[in-house]
C-alpha cells in the first residue's frame, strides 16, 4: 500500500473540483467535493436549550422556542439553495413517534429546524442529525 | 502546509479505494465511502425545478408528492442508502426499486401526498 501524506487537497485545473474514481467497478468517477457534507450537527436539547453535541462548520445555534432551532455556518454555503436532510431521535416518545424537520428559510448562512410529533406539536427532541450537502461560497 | 494539487484521485491497490486517516489521527476511513453520492434540492410544485444537484441527469414528476430523481451515475445495485427531507412535511420512499432511480413520497400533516417547494434528497453506496 502506497501513502500520500499532505495537510490539503486543491484541484489542479479548478481549485474546487477533484474528480475520484469511485465506482465499483473502478471506472465510474465522482466529484470530491461534490460528495463531501458541508455542515452537520449532533444537536442535543439540555433544558429545553439547544447544545452543539459535535458538529462540523456550526458557529453558533440559536433557541428559536420548543422544537425550533436556528444552525449558524461557520463558512457560509454559496446560494440559498443546497440539500439538507435531519432525522430526530426521541427517549420521551409516549407512542410511535413520527418527527419531520421543517426548513422555514432558504438561507446560506443559517438552518431552520423544527421538529414536531406525529401530532404535528413542535417539541425538543432528545438530539438531532442534521446534515448539508452543497457549495460553500 | 503541504497541500496536493492534483485534478483527479485514485486508489493505487483499487482505483475506487483510498483510506484516509481519521480525526483521532489513527483509525482510517474510507474517501469514497464517505462521499455522498448524489444530493438534490428540487421545487415539487408546479412544474418540478432542481435548484442544485450533483450526480442529478433529471427529475421526475409522478404525481403528487411523489417524485423520482434519475442519477447520472447509478449505484451498483439497489442497496444503497438514501436521505430525504422536505419543508415542514413527512417524507418516505417506496424502495430503492433501481440503482439509477430514487422514489422520492411527500405527505402533508394529515399524511395524504402533497407537493412540497422544498424537496432534500442525499444517497450513499457504492457507484457501478
Amino acid at each position: 500500500m502506497s501513502t500520500l501524506r499532505t495537510n490539503a487537497l486543491e484541484g489542479m485545473d479548478a481549485k474546487n473540483s477533484i474528480t475520484i474514481v469511485a465506482g465499483a467497478g473502478n471506472i465510474t468517477t465522482t466529484n470530491v467535493q461534490g460528495g463531501l457534507a458541508k455542515t452537520w450537527i449532533e444537536l442535543r436539547t439540555v433544558d429545553a436549550a439547544p447544545v452543539d453535541g459535535d458538529s462540523l462548520n456550526v458557529s453558533s445555534l440559536d433557541d428559536d422556542a420548543t422544537g425550533r432551532f436556528t444552525v449558524h455556518h461557520t463558512n457560509s454555503m454559496g446560494g440559498i439553495y443546497h440539500s439538507k436532510t435531519a432525522m430526530p431521535y426521541s427517549t420521551t416518545s409516549t407512542g410511535n413517534m413520527v418527527q419531520v424537520i421543517g426548513y422555514d428559510d432558504q438561507s446560506a448562512s443559517q438552518a431552520q429546524l423544527t421538529s414536531v410529533d406525529e401530532g404535528n406539536s413542535a417539541y425538543d427532541p432528545t438530539s438531532l442529525g442534521f446534515t448539508i450537502h452543497g457549495d460553500l461560497a | 502546509m503541504a497541500t496536493l494539487k492534483t485534478n483527479t484521485l485514485t486508489g493505487t491497490s483499487t482505483a475506487g479505494s483510498i483510506a484516509v486517516t481519521g480525526e483521532s489521527g489513527s483509525t482510517t476511513t474510507n474517501l469514497q465511502q464517505g462521499l455522498a453520492k448524489c444530493f438534490c434540492n428540487f421545487d415539487g410544485t408546479g412544474t418540478v425545478a432542481i435548484a442544485d444537484s450533483n450526480n442529478i441527469a433529471s427529475l421526475t414528476d409522478n404525481d403528487t408528492g411523489d417524485y423520482h430523481i434519475n442519477l447520472t451515475n447509478a449505484h451498483t445495485n439497489t442497496n444503497y442508502s438514501v436521505a430525504i427531507a422536505s419543508g415542514h412535511y413527512h417524507t418516505g420512499h417506496d424502495g430503492n426499486d433501481s440503482s439509477s432511480s430514487v422514489n422520492i413520497a411527500v405527505y402533508n400533516n394529515s399524511h395524504a401526498y402533497a407537493n412540497n417547494a422544498r424537496v432534500h434528497g442525499q444517497t450513499f453506496g457504492d457507484l457501478a
